[in-house]
């Protein structure tokens, strides 16, 4: 008991628990979504967007979350996007983004120098990186994700069952999937700060399998 | 009142055109029953009337809000299998766009009604992959229904339905259409019913063959 107590008085604990248990609710929100919507592969692909954004980042000397979350937007859109007018399942446009962006996050990796632990704390996952404004920023994304999730509840309940019908009923399908897609997006790069892009992906996983 | 005006509608996939020079009016009130061989264009028209396909050339109007339209597709049974209860998959069907996600104490009765109507009160919270392939139809059918539509568009509904329950459901779509004057247009190969319900029929092969009451329509 006295070690969990001591263990507990470090402030990296404190923050890896906050932490912890704000991206575990979005993430049990939005995995069963996710993985009924073959969208399984989506946490480990934007992971590796995300890890091409955090090389960007370093290049650049800008903060890696700040960086990442528009990029990993975008390639969440744009994973959709495709998906949605090709008609192919997500899992096939989402590892050829994840291997471009882990392709393209390795290229600038060897084009610049200062990179070391950093990186791979990012991709495998490290509790030290994290910092104060890193908790609140996941924190607050948390709020923002479990929001949209009320919200839309019903309505991301019918797109997942039944798309066609959604669309059918004019349900506004394009939106609410952007507005999932940033959901995801949100999640992805929390987790990715936390404890690294596997972790998410593992969650999914685990997601599909309570379904 | 007209409530849809199809004007020379010509919908193609890749280099295959589906339908061509496709023209009708529907008012308020009729029953209209789209029928044609396998392959001869009723889904990719109702597709198109619903929006889930977009037109080549011509144009559909619509002169009803788009809430009041529901859509019953023609659905794969076998890939139904999502962690749902029957109850939960109706009521998803009650959705208008503009309204808050929360049903209402009427939404809740009318569940109640279209559950007893379809008979299918004893499969409300039983999951919807565990159901067999005609009572996943009904939940399906039960979910246009929850809607209230004043256009009810449905894609061959009734396969995989057994006998009675084909009679019972045709037999639910004449009182909605008769006491609710609810405009039903269906795709339908269930030739015997037809001449029981005698709709106005819409005969297709890729154009419309026969527009016209039943009794002046001599077959495919």
């Amino acid at each position: 008991m006295k070690e969990i107590v001591d263990l507990l008085s470090y402030t990296f604990i404190q923050r890896a628990i906050l932490c912890g248990i704000a991206i575990s609710f979005s993430a049990a929100l939005i995995g069963v979504i996710l993985t009924l919507k073959n969208y399984s592969m989506i946490g480990h692909g934007l992971g590796e967007v995300g890890f091409a954004a955090l090389t960007l980042a370093v290049l650049l000397n800008l903060p890696p979350i700040i960086v990442s979350i528009p990029i990993v937007i975008i390639a969440a859109i744009i994973i959709m996007i495709i998906s949605q007018k090709k008609g192919e399942s997500a899992d096939i446009i989402i590892a050829l983004v994840a291997t471009g962006a882990l392709a393209l996050g390795v290229i600038i990796t060897a084009f610049t120098s200062g990179f070391g632990t950093d990186t791979y704390n990012y991709m495998f996952g490290s509790i030290l990186t994290m910092t104060k404004s890193d908790v609140i920023l996941s924190i607050i994304l948390t709020i923002l994700s479990i929001g949209i999730y009320i919200v839309f509840y019903n309505r991301l309940f019918l797109i997942t069952f039944d798309e066609k019908y959604a669309k059918a009923c004019r349900n506004k399908c394009y939106i609410i999937s952007v507005s999932n897609s940033i959901n995801n997006s949100f999640s992805s790069c929390c987790w990715n700060e936390n404890d690294g892009n596997n972790a998410y992906f593992k969650f999914n996983c685990f997601s599909c399998n309570y379904c | 009142m007209t409530l849809l005006e199809v004007e020379n509608l010509k919908v193609s996939y890749s280099n295959h055109t589906a339908i061509e020079n496709i023209n009708f009016v529907v008012k308020e009130g009729e029953y209209i029953c789209l029928v044609g061989e396998n392959g001869s264009g009723k889904s990719t028209l109702i597709k198109t009337i619903v929006g889930l396909v977009k037109p080549e050339e011509g144009k559909i109007n619509l002169n009803i809000s788009l809430d009041e339209i529901s859509y019953f597709a023609q659905t794969n049974l076998k890939d139904l299998n999502f962690p749902a209860t029957s109850k939960e998959i109706i009521m998803s069907g009650v959705q208008k766009h503009k309204k808050l996600p929360f049903y209402t104490k009427n939404d809740k009765q009318i569940y109640e009604q279209v559950i007893k109507q379809l008979k299918i009160q004893d499969l409300e919270n039983r999951r919807i992959g565990d159901l067999s392939g005609g009572q996943k139809q009904r939940v399906l059918i039960a979910r246009s229904l929850i809607r209230q539509p004043k256009l009810l568009i449905l894609d061959e509904p009734s396969t995989g339905l057994d006998y009675n329950i084909t009679k019972e459901l045709y037999r639910i779509l004449e009182t909605q259409n008769k006491e609710r004057k609810m405009t039903i247009i269906m795709a339908t190969h269930d030739l015997d019913e037809l001449n029981e319900i005698k709709p106005r029929i819409i005969s297709i092969a890729k154009t419309v063959k026969y527009d016209g009451n039943i009794e002046g329509w001599k077959g495919f």
